[in-house]
Order: C-alpha cells, then sequence, then structure tokens
C-alpha cells in the first residue's frame, strides 16, 4: 500500500513495545522478530493512532522537535512506510 | 528502524556410584551404570553412564561442586552403542531419554555430555531468560558479556576470575522474573589457542587429558574452585552489559551502547527469547533500565582486564 500524507497508521495486533530511553523496541509475537526504533521513529510510532495522519503526526514532529517542515513530513512518510513494510503499523483509509 | 529476526556450596564432595540405576543392555549384554549428581548453581544435573570412568572423570572435573540429593533437572545419559549409518561402535549420549550424539572417540565424549546439558538446560529451563553470555560478578554487581562463539567470552572470564571476580557461567546469562541473574557456573570450556594464556593467569586445567570438541578442536577445562571456595557468584543484579569482540593485538578499548541498541542486540542473542514471547521481551528491557552498556575490544587479557576494572571503579564512585 502506497503511504500518503492523508494515511493513517495504527499500530497492528500482537505487538508489545518497550520503551528503553529515548528509543524503543518492539517484540513481535507473530515471527518472533524485534524492532529497533530510534527516538524520530519512536515519537512517530507514538502518534500513529489511527486517528492521526502523517501530515498531522508531521506537524508534531515539527513542533516538538524543532525540525524543517518539509524534513519532517519525508522522515514520517519515510518512517511509516518502512513500518507498514515490516508489519508493524497497518493503515486505516481516511473516512 | 532496525529489525532482527531471529551456590551456594554446601559439601566438599560430590557423590558417584555403580549401578544406582535400572541397568542398561548393550548388545545383549547387562552393563553397570554409574552415575553422578551435582548441582551447577540452579541447574539440577545427572550424569549417567556405561562407560567406565566416566562419571568419576566427570566428578573430578567438577571437585567441590554440591551434592544433589533431590531431583534432576536434567539427565544426560551415556552409553555404548552403534552408529546408525555405519553400524560402528559409538558412544551415545543422550537427554532425557533422546538421542543427541554420536561420538567415535573417548576424547570427544566428556565435550558432549557438557553440551547436551547445555541443550536441556535451554529446554528445560525456561522460567529464565537465556542469553548467550559470559557471567562474572564483583561487589554484587553482575557484569554480562554477550557474544556469538568466538569472541573471547571465556577467556575474558577466566583473566577475571584470576583477578577475584566471582564467576557465574561463560556461556549462559540466566535471568529470572526480578531481573537478577542466575549462577549456571559450568567448568570453563578452554581451547587450545588460549591454554598458554590461562597458564599466564594462573588458573590450572584439568590435566593432563585433553578433549576434543567439534570445531572448537582441543580443549581443556578449568574448575572455577580452583580459584578459590568462593570463586562461584551467587545471583546478583545485572549491572554491566559488555560486548566483547577480541582482536588479536588490539588495544583495548570500550565504547558506549545505547540501551536500545543493546537490547536489540541481546535479542539476537537469546536462546529463548522467541519461546518466552512479550514476557522473556519484558525481563530483558526492565532488566536493561538499570544497567550500563558498552562494546568492548579485547586484546592482550591482562590490559582488558584492567580497562573493566576501570570501567567498574568509576561506576562505583558515580
Amino acid at each position: 500500500m502506497r503511504i500518503t500524507s492523508t494515511s493513517q497508521p495504527s499500530p497492528r495486533e500482537g505487538l508489545t513495545y518497550h520503551v528503553l530511553d529515548d528509543e524503543a523496541l518492539i517484540y513481535d509475537a507473530r515471527d518472533g522478530g524485534t524492532h529497533r526504533l530510534n527516538c524520530t521513529a519512536r515519537f512517530i510510532w507514538e502518534h500513529c493512532d489511527g486517528s492521526s495522519s502523517c501530515d498531522s503526526i508531521a506537524l508534531k514532529l515539527t513542533r516538538n522537535w524543532d525540525a524543517a517542515p518539509a524534513r519532517a513530513k519525508e522522515d514520517v512518510l519515510t518512517a511509516v512506510n518502512e513500518m507498514v513494510n515490516n508489519g508493524l503499523l497497518e493503515v486505516n483509509r481516511p473516512r | 528502524m532496525t529489525t532482527a529476526t531471529s551456590c551456594q556450596l554446601d559439601s566438599p564432595s560430590l557423590r558417584f556410584g555403580a549401578s544406582a540405576i535400572s541397568p542398561m543392555h548393550i548388545d545383549g549384554q547387562r552393563v553397570s551404570t554409574e552415575w553422578v549428581q551435582l548441582r551447577i548453581g540452579v541447574v539440577n544435573a545427572r550424569i549417567e553412564s556405561s562407560v567406565s570412568g566416566l562419571a568419576e572423570e566427570y566428578s573430578a572435573l567438577y571437585s567441590g561442586y554440591p551434592t544433589l540429593h533431590d531431583n534432576s533437572h536434567v539427565c544426560v545419559r551415556v552409553e555404548r552403542g552403534r552408529s546408525r549409518y555405519t553400524m560402528g561402535r559409538r558412544f551415545i549420549v543422550s537427554s532425557n531419554g533422546e538421542r543427541m550424539f554420536s561420538v567415535k572417540r573417548i576424547e570427544e565424549l566428556l565435550p558432549h555430555v557438557e553440551w547436551a546439558l547445555n541443550w536441556e538446560v535451554v529446554r528445560r529451563l525456561d522460567t529464565y531468560l537465556q542469553l548467550h553470555a559470559g557471567v562474572m560478578e564483583r561487589n554484587g554487581a553482575g557484569i554480562v558479556f554477550p557474544a556469538a562463539p568466538g569472541s573471547g567470552k571465556t577467556t575474558l572470564c577466566a583473566g577475571l576470575l584470576s583477578r577475584g571476580w566471582r564467576f557465574l557461567s561463560d556461556e549462559f546469562a540466566l535471568i529470572d522474573t526480578d531481573g537478577m541473574v542466575q549462577p549456571y557456573p559450568k567448568a570453563l570450556c578452554i581451547k587450545e589457542g588460549s591454554f598458554t594464556v590461562m597458564e599466564h593467569l594462573g588458573l590450572p586445567m584439568i590435566s593432563p587429558r585433553r578433549y576434543r570438541k567439534g570445531q572448537k578442536g582441543r580443549v581443556a577445562y578449568v574448575n572455577p574452585l580452583a580459584m578459590g571456595v568462593d570463586a562461584i557468584g551467587k545471583a546478583c543484579r545485572l549491572r554491566h552489559v559488555v560486548f566483547p569482540m577480541f582482536e588479536n593485538g588490539a588495544k583495548p578499548a570500550l565504547s558506549s551502547m545505547s540501551r536500545g541498541e543493546t537490547g536489540f542486540a541481546l535479542s539476537r542473542l537469546s536462546f529463548n527469547l522467541r519461546q518466552k514471547g512479550a514476557r522473556g521481551m519484558d525481563i530483558l528491557t526492565r532488566t536493561l533500565r538499570g544497567a550500563t552498556c558498552h562494546r568492548l575490544v579485547s586484546g592482550n587479557i591482562d590490559a582488558t582486564c584492567d580497562l573493566l576494572e576501570e570501567l567498574l571503579g568509576k561506576q562505583n564512585h558515580a
């Protein structure tokens, strides 16, 4: 699935999330895999609630991290795309 | 984003005996069985053998370990048999009734008994999160050395043991649900390339026998209690995680790792994280929150041990 700025990602079921300082580990019980999120990916993951769009997450990233809007949007789309491909997020179509 | 799939000592002597269990029958003949039961940290082990002298050899290897009187967690059995493929004579090593190894030469036998014991620990002691790591303790603080084979865990443990650190394991970190590392102080298995290092450290290898262990080639064993009756540590809190990597001739160096990177690396060095699932991950991450994390390039054993003692000294004064 193509991730766009209006995509609303949410965590898939069967994952456990463990915070370690400013990073996080996600354990996937389906395949026993472990995924490591750096601080940016952790921030993005924590805002993937199924109702926030990638655009709105990028806006929060811009405000919180004092990041350039274009860079924040690119980071969110890249990270969400990677997390979807790794089975950590699923994307709801906007209503 | 990164992704991976992945003693208390209470007796100076061991107990071993003959024909204490049901008799074995080999090639239609009844043979006597020797056995030894001992407590290796949290592991209660029983070795049964119809090969004369093996139980006695095993008890000599673990001289000073406590006698076990209650039920064992794991039972490794050795008997004479035949190869399934060539019908040649073999020593058969089985554990809890399951055939595990078929060994041709007597010098391969004891290492395979140890190997079978480790497999049984992986399979049966599932209350612990199991990591492939050496574990030492000093002043109540546990330091774990997770690494793949060939990274220098055992030599590092031996070096620290010779300096009065307490030994918990050179291969298994068994972490309970409270985040305590439990001892599984098997005899240290030393590869031939490290024999001279052991002599330098003053660690007596069980002699004169040398053994053979698969790809490791010639090996010898060191009983940690040879360094003193309190050379084996008790359960302790994990305070430091250090990933060692031996580089011949390198100047020893430590570099910090984040706990996230450490947790991710440890998840790949666990024997049973997949079986324990989310509970195992919870143990791992809770345990890491109280630990410092480093990567170690190890070289000369004395300089490497100096560096680790400096690290612990700094932490104690922090």
